[in-house]
């Protein structure tokens, strides 16, 4: 929950609630594309992929393919698409992380194409390089974590300051 | 290099085998044969030269060869499957943590601003191979990739309708009434009690024939459809490539049709 995010305010008043569990919500979307639009999000607020812990981002994944078995059972679509649009240079207008789920139909007027380019192979090497490079850092993912064990600071370990005080004293020749 | 490749496979393409040869082969067998007309197979299993910017054991990500700008990644499943439905859930949640990192990979070592990422399941979705997969473009401000979602004017009441419509299937699929339901302001008749089919119906809505129709209609649809154009899977179901959780749904899934059927009627195939 953080204040002036409108989606953790949603969340927060189950506005438009289609599901909910601990960790991820979906809500029909209050400014749709498409009828059916659906967003799911993560319930902590995450304002870009970044932030979402992977053990959330594999649950999302999941929730995010059963909304879609859930939105051909009921709005009937001939197709759908997910997307995320991760930063502001993807058009994020939001500060919180939306997988948008979008019923698609044919002709219903939504444009999720762009044009393709063709790039030089020099291009396209550099891009391979430089991206298989920073994508060696992936690899492992981060374990759902354990229920919190609360390790309690055993007592007579803490220095008071009178404890110092006394060392201090006795430290005096 | 890549594009010799590819036409090579093009070329190499089996003949079309007629709807009598195809009834003669074993679903493994089916399965094998779109495995191996699938080119993204092909590019998986190293037989098609593709740009590789990662690969583990359940996924391996590579540069699209017409990108919608530099550095447009795909991340494919090792696992053949034409809808992100037919997956297993591992494979699918795994696939949302390299999703994850792949959109940081792109912004540190592209300068870009963002990333979009993007499935799609049908060819009315703009889907165009038979592999499930994910796009990763990289995104700066003012690029003209596009990818906007404009804005529709719904009244609260249809809003409302659609909440209602989608709880009802999400109760279905989820199969689990209590955790899918804990939120207030919601119609609900059964109290989530009732058998999937009995809870298809909200109570004293308007809603209600409405949505008895459209079920009547995909299930005069299903069987049609099957007798005009039998698919390849329609005719010969393969239990092995359905979804783990498809057996807790029963075998018909959204609306009466199998996953496969959903896959078949998606990418508009024989």
């Amino acid at each position: 929950m953080m204040a002036n995010c409108p989606i953790c305010d949603l969340l927060a008043r189950k506005e438009g609630l289609v599901y909910e569990d601990d960790k991820v919500a979906a809500l029909i979307a209050p400014v749709p594309a498409v009828p059916g639009h659906v967003w799911v999000v993560p319930k902590k607020h995450a304002a870009t992929l970044d932030q979402v812990p992977d053990a959330v981002m594999a649950d999302l994944f999941v929730k995010v393919n059963k909304l879609t078995i859930a939105l051909f059972d009921s709005v009937k679509p001939e197709g759908t698409n997910v997307l995320v649009q991760n930063g502001t240079g993807a058009g994020q207008v939001l500060p919180h992380v939306i997988a948008h789920l979008l019923p698609r139909v044919q002709g219903d007027g939504l444009n999720v194409q762009w044009k393709p380019r063709q790039l030089s192979d020099d291009e396209m090497g550099t891009a391979e390089l430089a991206l298989r490079e920073a994508a060696s850092s992936i690899g492992v993912f981060e374990k759902e974590p354990e229920a919190p064990v609360e390790v309690e600071k055993p007592k007579e370990l803490t220095v008071s300051e009178e404890d110092y005080l006394i060392r201090q004293l006795r430290r005096l020749p | 290099m890549y594009r010799r490749g590819r036409r090579r496979f093009l070329e190499g393409r089996l003949a079309e085998l007629t709807e009598e040869d195809l009834a003669k082969l074993s679903p493994e067998q089916l399965r094998e044969l779109q495995r191996q007309q699938c080119i993204f197979c092909h590019i998986i299993a190293g037989k098609v030269p593709a740009r590789k910017v990662y690969e583990d054991e359940l996924c391996v990500a590579v540069l699209d060869i017409n990108p919608g700008a530099p550095g447009h990644v795909l991340l494919l499943p090792k696992e053949h499957a034409s809808v992100l439905p037919q997956l297993p859930e591992d494979v699918i949640g795994h696939l949302g943590m390299v999703v994850k990192h792949l959109c940081r990979v792109v912004v540190q070592a592209l300068k870009v601003d963002g990333a979009s990422v993007l499935a799609a399941n049908g060819v009315a979705a703009g889907q165009r191979a038979a592999h499930v997969m994910f796009h990763i473009i990289p995104r700066k401000e003012g690029d003209g990739v596009g990818l906007v979602l404009q804005e529709r004017r719904m009244s609260d009441e249809q809003l409302h309708a659609v909440q209602q419509q989608v709880i009802v299937a999400v109760r279905k699929v989820f199969n689990s009434p209590d955790d899918a339901l804990r939120f207030e302001g919601v119609t609900s008749a059964d109290g989530g009690k009732q058998s999937a089919g009995d809870g298809r119906q909200p109570a004293g809505d308007g809603q209600q024939p409405k949505a008895e129709n459209q079920e009547a209609k995909a299930e005069d649809r299903a069987p049609a459809s099957a007798n005009q154009s039998p698919t390849i899977e329609e005719r010969t179901p393969d239990p092995k490539s359905r979804h783990p959780d498809a057996e807790d749904r029963g075998p018909k899934a959204a609306g009466g049709a199998s996953l496969d059927d959903i896959a078949n009627m998606l990418l508009g195939k024989r």
